[in-house]
């Protein structure tokens, strides 16, 4: 069975620039694992999730999600496979306004071809799964916690087999951090997603056991010359 | 259910929704400039035409053709140079044997500013405002005059009202009505005794007999009565101004000099099913040799009208093209602007796994709605402007116009708004297909 996650000597340097931003030569990971990234500003940990996404173009190197090379596909095939296989989870949610909660899940499911019929249902029971019972309120009208549910429930509404989850409870205070990791982990491991998230708060180390930096990644990469 | 794509654009448009409403209604002020002219133009004209019907010649002393045919068929102004007795026996001896119908007619008279025709019978048994009339054949295509209520006159002091003129003085069949001399309003019998004036014909009380179905000609606005009655009352005035002690005037104290009239429609015969003669040249030619009459082609002068104000018309055309290609403008500006504000939304639409193409079409469609949104907004205008219009075209010129919409061209109309507001939706489009989605997801602030 294919790893959820493969990524081979990547490497990725933003125009004018003189150094990589993201240098990474192996990182693995298996159905359902779950790792947090960490590393310092400006390190290149949101980089390395919109490289992952397909959302930006790798200098070089391969990343596969579920065996399948991102960076072969070109254009609407990309988007769609994106749209299936990937879930995102931001700092600030980035739920569409001007929606409600279960538009917002149900616009992950429109764009990822899933039958149009299931849409609303499974979104209700996703929203009603993490405690959110108004799923027709407009989002701007949710407290942050509620958003932060609609945004892990739009990420999981698909059934992929990769969460990327950047920065999630960095506009959070300490304890709805911990729930919202909490929620995020609980519904990865319930529908047998991998998750792959970035984070520079030490408290959130304890709730993986698999931790990698990037900045050891960069040395490694560096070390082994290529 | 899902959430459709109609969905998005709906949610777009209204969470800007002045921008929307305001954009909507520049492009809808701009088709309902376009629609009018185009209908007007056409209503116009077929107005012009139906108003000459099926005549083929128009006789008078008018100064030109174009003025007699305004005059005589359009009621632009009382026609100042009557034909005379003498003149209307010579032609009518000269000439009535080659004609279908000879048709007298005199102006000068009025009724609460609708202008009074005084005839014989045969304008409402020969003569018709349907161009394909054709008398004297029994299998005619064309429709003659009809009646919504009672009957066409045939005696002296009985007058038949045209549509409008009867929906707008409120007369039924059977009232009384005094006419004025001129172009000053009268009033009906039961009001002369609070307001007399002196310009009423007050001896001679007319009697409403019938009443047409509108025509859409200019003679909707008429009154029709016979010629005898037109010449008592004139020849009352002109015996009362010789001596104030005459009471009544009939028709044994008529002379040369009342029997007047100022213009004569004519037909020339034509085969059945024909509606020219081969005749029409010879006859026209040896009538314009007569220096002391006006002789015109009604169809003729109608196009040599369309001529003048042909260019006019043009530039009106052109201006509201311009009108047109400036909403478009408006709607690009409109979506331009609001692109600067979603390009968050296009990035979050991205990562969901919505294809760049889907984001340019949703951009072009929700251009083109704007644009058929204005489009049907601009055509309800229309129906309105063009009543307008045609209201103002009525009072101040006299034309009765009914404005038609081709349905073809209305659509031409509709579908170029539409497609220019998809293609006032190219540059927003770009705009959203190059959106960076890694510039946009990051935290505001």
């Amino acid at each position: 069975m294919a790893a959820a996650l493969q990524i081979s000597d990547l490497r990725f340097r933003y125009p004018g620039t003189d150094h990589d931003t993201v240098r990474i030569n192996t990182l693995s990971l298996e159905a359902g694992e779950q790792v947090l990234l960490t590393g310092a500003s400006g390190e290149g940990k949101s980089t390395l999730l919109q490289l992952i996404a397909g959302l930006m173009e790798p200098t070089s190197g391969t990343i596969r999600v579920k065996g399948e090379n991102v960076h072969f596909m070109r254009g609407a095939e990309r988007d769609l496979f994106r749209g299936t296989s990937i879930g995102m989870i931001f700092q600030t949610f980035n739920l569409l306004q001007g929606f409600s909660a279960a538009e917002n899940v149900m616009m992950a499911l429109k764009f990822s071809g899933a039958p149009k019929s299931g849409h609303r249902s499974r979104a209700v029971e996703l929203l009603s799964t993490m405690g959110l019972d108004t799923p027709d309120r407009e989002v701007t009208q949710l407290s942050v916690g509620q958003q932060q549910r609609v945004a892990v429930a739009r990420a999981a509404a698909t059934h992929p087999v990769l969460v990327l989850a950047d920065e999630p409870t960095a506009s959070l205070d300490p304890e709805a951090g911990e729930a919202a990791m909490g929620l995020i982990q609980e519904t990865c491991r319930s529908i047998g997603a991998a998750l792959v998230c970035t984070s520079h708060d030490p408290a959130m180390a304890e709730r993986f056991e698999r931790r990698e930096s990037l900045g050891s990644l960069r040395e490694a990469a560096q070390g082994q010359g290529v | 259910m899902s959430v459709s794509d109609l969905t998005i654009i709906r949610r777009s448009l209204s969470s800007r929704m002045f921008s929307t409403v305001t954009t909507v209604i520049t492009v809808a002020v701009a088709v309902t400039l376009m629609l009018t002219l185009l209908s007007m133009r056409d209503s116009g004209r077929a107005a012009f035409e139906r108003g000459t019907g099926n005549m083929h010649l128009l006789i008078s002393r008018d100064s030109s053709p174009l003025v007699s045919v305004l005059n005589g068929v359009f009621y632009a102004d009382p026609p100042a140079r009557p034909i005379d007795a003498a003149k209307l026996a010579q032609l009518r001896n000269d000439y009535e044997a080659a004609f279908s119908f000879f048709v007298p007619t005199q102006q000068g008279d009025s009724y609460r500013g609708m202008p009074v025709l005084a005839t014989t019978e045969e304008f409402f048994s020969r003569f018709s405002p349907d161009p394909d009339f054709n008398p004297d054949d029994p299998e005619t295509e064309g429709e003659p005059w009809a009646l919504a209520e009672g009957e066409f006159f045939d005696a002296p002091f009985e007058v038949v009202f045209g549509a409008t003129a009867a929906a707008e003085t409120g007369v039924n069949v059977g009232d009384g009505i005094f006419v004025v001399h001129g172009t000053e309003v009268s009033r009906k019998a039961a009001d002369l005794a609070e307001q007399f004036s002196p310009h009423v014909h007050k001896d001679f009380e007319y009697t409403v007999v019938g009443i047409l179905e509108p025509s859409g000609s200019s003679h909707d606005r008429a009154l029709f009565t016979d010629l005898t009655s037109s010449w008592i009352i004139h020849a009352h005035d002109r015996r009362q101004a010789e001596d104030p002690t005459v009471t009544a005037t009939t028709v044994n104290d008529l002379t040369a000099e009342d029997v007047l009239v100022t213009g004569i429609y004519g037909r020339v015969a034509t085969r059945a099913g024909s509606s020219v003669s081969a005749a029409i040249p010879a006859i026209l030619a040896q009538l314009r040799a007569d220096p002391s009459i006006t002789v015109a082609q009604p169809k003729e002068q109608i196009d040599t009208l369309f001529e003048i104000v042909g260019s006019i018309d043009q530039i009106l055309i052109a201006m509201a093209a311009a009108v047109m290609v400036s909403s478009g403008i408006a709607i690009m500006l409109a979506l331009y602007n609001s692109m600067e504000q979603r390009r968050r939304q296009v990035a979050i639409l991205r990562v969901l796994g919505c294809s760049r193409g889907r984001v340019v079409a949703l951009v072009l469609v929700e251009s083109a709605l704007l644009g058929l949104f204005g489009a049907l907004l601009g055509l309800a205008g229309a129906l309105v402007g063009s009543q307008i219009a045609a209201s103002a075209l009525r009072a101040q010129v006299g034309l009765v116009v009914e404005p038609v919409f081709d349905p073809g061209l209305t659509a031409t109309v509709a579908g170029a708004t539409v497609i220019l507001g998809a293609l006032a939706g190219l540059a927003p489009a770009v705009l959203a297909y190059r959106t960076s989605v890694s510039r946009n997801l990051r935290p505001i602030g």
